[in-house]
């Protein structure tokens, strides 16, 4: 599955970076000074308009605790709260 | 591939907060690319149709400030993202400015491309033949150093989305 990204078609990458921050409370300019990027980066990244490199990949998921694949997926993730209580569906 | 920063560090100097939004961007690129041209014939087509002295100065006086302004609006866009060193950029802004300088020497291949074939049919069909005095060559000289200089920062502007405020 491929979506134009800005003139160019990129692959999409799903991520779950606005549910981590959500989660810890954390502005997009908290993160992004966190991760040592613009804060409009991270906004990028959250809409999925924005591919990150694979070092940057790590460094979000590191910050956020979590292994990569948690945070990014090709395919579209199952909203947590249905993994969490309705694993089944 | 060295990253420009460290983890927990901004870079340097960091260029962000894009203070326009993206209508009255394309508005700025629209009159500073569009505009140029505007003013050159002004400049030589509005004596030749009659209006000269104030009428003409303050016409053309306007037209080349709106361009100067819209020019310069755009150039600090962001502080100028497309002329920022790859310190104070992110890896997400250091590609937008590359892309940025592909899309601007296209257009400007393009328009060179243009004016020199507009200029050799022009010069085949006109009679007397264009000749190539300091007057002629005076406005395609300013005008290639308008846009090389400006075209990377006016695609930045086009293209860069607004993204929605902090939720």
């Amino acid at each position: 599955m491929a979506r134009p990204v800005a003139n160019r078609v990129e692959p999409v990458l799903h991520n779950r970076i606005g549910v981590f921050r959500a989660e810890r409370g954390m502005t997009r300019q908290a993160l992004a000074d966190a991760l040592g990027v613009n804060y409009q980066t991270v906004g990028y990244l959250e809409r999925g308009e924005y591919n990150p490199s694979l070092e940057l990949a790590f460094r979000i998921a590191e910050l956020f605790g979590v292994p990569l694949e948690a945070c990014f997926s090709r395919a579209p993730f199952t909203p947590m709260s249905q993994q969490l209580y309705h694993p089944e569906q | 591939m060295r990253p420009s920063y460290t983890l927990n560090q901004s870079p340097a100097g960091r260029v962000d907060a894009a203070e326009l939004r993206r209508p009255v961007r394309k508005m700025l690129v629209l009159v500073a690319m569009l505009g140029y041209p505007v003013f050159v014939l002004a400049w030589v087509g509005l004596p030749a149709a009659g209006m000269t002295g104030i009428a003409w100065a303050v016409t053309v006086g306007a037209l080349g400030l709106g361009v100067i302004l819209a020019a310069m609006a755009l150039y600090q866009f962001r502080r100028s993202m497309a002329q920022a060193p790859d310190a104070q950029l992110d890896e997400r802004q250091i590609r937008v400015r590359d892309r940025a300088y592909l899309e601007a020497y296209r257009v400007f291949a393009l328009i060179v491309l243009l004016v020199l074939l507009v200029g050799g049919i022009a010069s085949d069909v006109l009679e007397p033949p264009i000749t190539l005095t300091y007057d002629v060559v005076q406005p395609l000289v300013w005008g290639a150093l308008l846009y090389s200089m400006f075209l990377p920062s006016a695609v930045v502007a086009w293209q860069e989305r607004d993204l929605p405020g902090e939720d």
